[in-house]
């Protein structure tokens, strides 16, 4: 019945997909925030005061976009579940209509 | 002020790898999440779809920033580099530079003057010193007046170039990317 709605081998390919580059850019992430800190590091001067506050926002949006990523992932599994629980309540109805209410 | 050009570069070579695999797995990860909507559909997925794709709109917002940041550290790695891989420099201290270099112009100046009067005109034991130090006076004053100008023009470029990155930083916009909401 779920089949015309969702595909869950095929979602749950795309979660483990989905995470695998997650993972990944949790990597760059890191390693952009520290790139970022160094080259703030090699620059001392006076004009530096407002390219501090950018990549200090920049780092903030980097943790934030991160964090949906997640929220992505939570999304395509809850959906999962919902159509679980569907489907226990239909097979429950169905049993239900079949011995009688 | 002070740069260090070389490893600046070296930090801006690791920061363009970086923004390139950020741009690979970005275009790969809404690749996958448009797939993902295909594998689950119902009301709930559409709004989905439409969600992510504001999302990559604000992730390609951030993405623009970090090019325009790795632009402003690549424009000052291009205009210090040609004067060395460590530059120091107080811009503040100018004034006082300045006037120290004057006063030893001048102080040189008054030697140089003294010792033209001396009558050289006919030869005696000490004529020659006279006037070989006179000519190493000369020098040192052409050498110190070359140096004061070399600073100068180089101090000018440190303010201009200074000027150039706080314009370029004041054109940047704080971004505010919002929790995903579902």
């Amino acid at each position: 019945m779920h089949g015309a709605v969702i595909n869950e081998e095929e979602l749950k390919n795309d979660i483990l997909v989905i995470e695998s580059y997650e993972v990944d850019e949790q990597k760059v992430f890191s390693n952009m925030t520290q790139s970022l800190e160094n080259c703030l590091l090699w620059y001392q001067s006076n004009s530096k005061t407002k390219l501090k506050e950018i990549c200090s926002n920049l780092d903030m949006n980097l943790q934030t976009i991160h964090n949906n990523r997640q929220q992505y992932v939570e999304v395509l599994r809850n959906t999962i579940v919902h159509y679980h629980e569907m489907e226990e309540k239909v097979i429950k109805a169905m049993e239900r209509e079949k011995n009688g209410g | 002020m002070e740069v260090n050009t070389k490893e600046l570069q070296k930090e801006l070579r690791h920061l363009d790898l970086l923004m390139k695999d950020w741009e690979e797995i970005q275009f790969n990860l809404y690749h996958q999440l448009e797939k993902a909507t295909d594998h689950w559909q119902d009301e709930r997925s559409r709004v989905f779809y439409d969600k992510i794709h504001t999302e990559k709109n604000n992730t390609d917002k951030v993405l623009n920033q970090l090019k325009d940041i790795q632009e402003i550290y690549q424009y000052l790695y291009e205009s210090y580099h040609q004067f060395g891989t460590v530059i120091y420099c107080e811009v503040t201290e100018r004034k006082k530079v300045f006037q120290k270099m004057e006063i030893y112009v001048e102080n040189l100046k008054k030697i140089y003057v003294e010792l033209n009067q001396v009558d050289t005109s006919f030869a005696y034991p000490e004529s020659n010193s006279i006037l070989e130090i006179r000519g190493k006076i000369a020098l040192q004053l052409k050498n110190l007046n070359d140096l004061k100008n070399k600073i100068q023009s180089f101090l000018t470029r440190v303010e201009e170039i200074e000027k150039e990155v706080s314009l370029k930083t004041s054109k940047l916009q704080n971004i505010l990317i919002e929790d995903f909401e579902f």
